[in-house]
């Protein structure tokens, strides 16, 4: 690196280099430090990229699977931006968006709708019900002390980018439930993990609960979303203590994956 | 057809939070990307989860599409490409075992990709043409397949160092080719 004629030939080594994804992560988020407040480094990235795209039209397209689409579908519709274009992160990173790096960055939700918060066998005392409005009521969950015998309907497996959070759902129409299985990865220090449903009929994210500390989880499901599991989206999201304060989730959404039939 | 236009204004309508605006680009483009994520991934489930992973980081972030100065399928194909190597790279780092030889099949243009030919398109490839066939290897190694310096070195056996210098050069040289 030393070696280098001039430092304008070295940020031109250094933008191909980026633009290759060559470089290592150090010397990757240097760059992407420097992406932020340097406009010719910026045109210089610019002109690798574009030039170097050239090299994707030797690539067929292919189609990908339908079921992906509705499951875009079901997480943009649970994205909902607010108004007046409060979409703009606070920090700009093009590690964000070129790397892509952080999971914050991959779908940030916003609240929607507000739920009572499931509580898990052992994991605190009764639950609290909290007056819903949105349609369709749900009464609150219940807890469920011994599990009863399972036999699972739907499968669904929550993974987050890089592997960082793996976690295997299982739902039973007989039963109501959900059992969750954490192979990988926890919430965030100080964090909890919470459980949405996006239904195909309804428009939000409603709340399954918020996740204990263990790697397993019974969570029940209310009388009145059970019959919306068919075609349904699971999405986890990361949240204070408690969950979430809104009205829907309030922190990252990590994963999303829609119910498969067992 | 979906001409760069087309794909700007649908970018700049996600910005506004417009989820049809989504849904068309995703039809439009979702089938390139998908392509890209295969290509680097060489696995039809990882490339799925991946592509998943692209929209949802394109919907986020497509207010800040113009700041970076790229066109828009540009911005898309570097989404997706990224994402794809981190994926790569994530697996390899967990120790699962690639056949540099496997990974290698021919980095020639398909019979229906020269027909497609972009004027960026012929000018890299010209100017890759202008190297010598194992440094434009290298060059297409990293770019279509996400190969790392190590990865090269190995499939081209030299020394780490001496790849570097080699790939920088031929940057160099690449560099002077495309902008004259």
């Amino acid at each position: 690196m030393t070696s280098d004629p001039t430092p304008e030939k070295d940020d031109d080594a250094l933008a191909a280099e980026y633009a290759l994804h060559l470089l290592a992560p150090a010397a990757r988020a240097a760059f992407d430090d420097r992406l932020a407040v340097d406009g010719a480094l910026r045109a210089k990235l610019a002109f690798w990229s574009e030039h170097m795209a050239g090299l994707d039209a030797e690539t067929t397209p292919v189609a990908p699977p339908n079921a992906l689409r509705d499951t875009l579908a079901k997480a943009v519709k649970a994205d909902t931006v607010p108004e007046q274009g409060a979409k703009a992160p606070s920090r700009f990173s093009f590690g964000g968006f070129l790397a892509g790096v952080g999971l914050a960055l991959a779908l940030g939700l916003v609240a929607v709708t507000q739920l009572p918060e499931v509580r898990l066998p052992g994991a605190a005392p009764a639950p609290e019900v909290i007056a819903q409005p949105a349609p369709p009521p749900a009464p609150p969950p219940v807890i469920l002390p011994e599990p009863a015998p399972f036999a699972p309907d739907y499968f669904a497996e929550l993974a987050a980018p890089e592997g960082a959070l793996v976690i295997a759902v299982a739902y039973s129409d007989a039963s109501g439930e959900f059992r969750l299985q954490r192979s990988v990865g926890q919430a965030p220090e100080g964090r909890v993990l919470q459980l949405w449903l996006i239904a195909d009929a309804s428009p939000d994210p409603v709340s399954l609960g918020v996740l204990p500390d263990t790697p397993d989880a019974v969570l029940s499901v209310p009388d009145a979303l059970r019959p919306d599991m068919p075609g349904a989206t699971l999405a986890i999201s990361e949240e204070p203590v408690g969950g979430s304060q809104g009205t829907g989730p309030s922190g990252a959404v990590l994963a999303a994956a829609a119910l498969t039939d067992a | 057809m979906t001409t760069p236009h087309d794909i700007e204004q649908l970018i700049l309508a996600m910005a506004r939070g417009d989820r049809d605006a989504f849904l068309s680009l995703y039809d439009a483009t979702g089938a390139k990307l998908f392509g890209i994520c295969l290509r680097v991934l060489n696995d039809r489930a990882e490339a799925e989860d991946v592509l998943q992973e692209v929209f949802l980081k394109i919907w986020r972030n497509a207010d800040r599409y113009r700041v970076n100065g790229l066109s828009p399928m540009t911005w898309l194909i570097t989404v997706a490409r990224n994402s794809a190597i981190d994926r790569l790279r994530a697996r390899k780092a967990r120790g699962e075992t690639v056949d540099l030889a496997a990974e290698l099949p021919d980095r020639g243009p398909t019979p229906e990709a020269a027909a497609i030919a972009s004027s960026e398109r012929a000018r890299i490839v010209g100017c890759l043409g202008a190297l010598q066939p194992d440094r434009a290897g290298a060059v297409r190694g990293a770019y279509l397949e996400g190969l790392s310096y190590q990865e090269l070195a190995t499939l081209y056996g030299v020394p780490l160092n001496t790849m570097r210098t080699w790939l920088r050069r031929s940057l160099q040289t690449l560099k002077e080719c495309l902008s004259q």
